[in-house]
């Protein structure tokens, strides 16, 4: 454990990579529920117009 | 449904794969193996940028293109859905060339100096940033529907035609800083100045990944922009 601390920490590069892959996720999760959303509202008016 | 989740699938992991290569994957001087990518002098570590930059400029031009596309298509039609296609494509081009803009300038200081340089590739896309800026303004400044429409779609067509000559030919055969220049020993196509086939290969990967991005996005602000118009002439 102490092994793998050390090495993150002279290999910095890594938990940027971390950081980064963790946002993309966040983006991408953002992304599905916010289209999920609108497909919904789109079915409301859509009922509605009839 | 089920080919929805596939393509925004493929989406996460080909861009989840990129932000892996494009981060981690050492650039050394002689590479030897797949993941290994070559240095190229002058720009060493920052050479990186490409996975990311480069594609946004991408995106602004593919998305100009289709404003152009469903310019033209609104003009032979009239439909009114045409132009919100349209619209969704300039705004998401719009964000994606400020992007590109703001992210070559951070680069540009740690690679030429300073944050602005008035390189013909800045120079460049500052003029593009002008043309599309204005064709909001011309938007906000009419009120019936029909004829800003119409107005923005030749706005649309026209400013299209400088698009290719700005991005791809005048940064091109002018001598100046940004990687490709006519003065750049390296030169040729930017794509192929002195990257190795791995380094080629995330590159594309990169430009797919960032497509289909833009292709979500865009028909999120799409979608939008239909539900808003039909809520304000249902209440109105």
């Amino acid at each position: 454990m102490n092994g793998l601390f050390e090495f993150f920490e002279q290999n910095s590069i890594y938990i940027v990579l971390a950081i980064t892959l963790i946002i993309w996720t966040g983006i991408f999760l953002f992304l599905l529920s916010t289209d999920k959303r609108l497909k919904e509202i789109e079915k409301e008016i859509k009922e509605m117009e009839q | 449904m089920k080919i929805d989740y596939f393509w925004k699938g493929i989406l996460f992991l080909l861009m989840s794969f990129v932000i892996i290569a494009g981060i981690a994957f050492p650039i050394v001087a002689q590479p030897s193996t797949w993941y290994e990518f070559p240095l190229i002098p002058g720009l060493e570590e920052k050479a990186k940028i490409i996975f990311f930059h480069v594609p946004t400029a991408w995106i602004a031009v593919i998305a100009f293109l289709m404003a152009m596309v469903y310019g033209i298509q609104y003009l032979r039609k009239g439909d009114l859905d045409n132009d919100a296609k349209s619209l969704a494509a300039l705004q998401i081009g719009m964000m994606f060339t400020i992007l590109a803009t703001i992210t070559g300038s951070v680069w540009a200081k740690f690679t030429w100096g300073a944050f602005w340089h008035w390189d013909p590739r800045e120079t460049s896309i500052f003029i593009l940033l002008l043309i599309y800026g204005s064709l909001f303004a011309l938007r906000s400044a009419v009120e019936n529907e029909d004829k800003r429409a119409k107005l923005s779609a030749v706005y649309s067509i026209i400013s299209f035609l400088t698009v290719p000559f700005f991005i791809f030919i005048m940064p091109r055969i002018m001598t100046g800083l940004h990687p490709g220049s006519a003065n750049d020993d390296t030169s040729g196509p930017v794509v192929n100045f002195k990257m190795n086939g791995n380094m080629q290969l995330i590159f594309y990967l990169s430009l797919t990944a960032f497509t289909i991005l833009y292709y979500w996005m865009w028909s999120m602000t799409y979608k939008s922009i239909i539900i808003k118009d039909k809520l304000s002439k249902k209440y109105i």
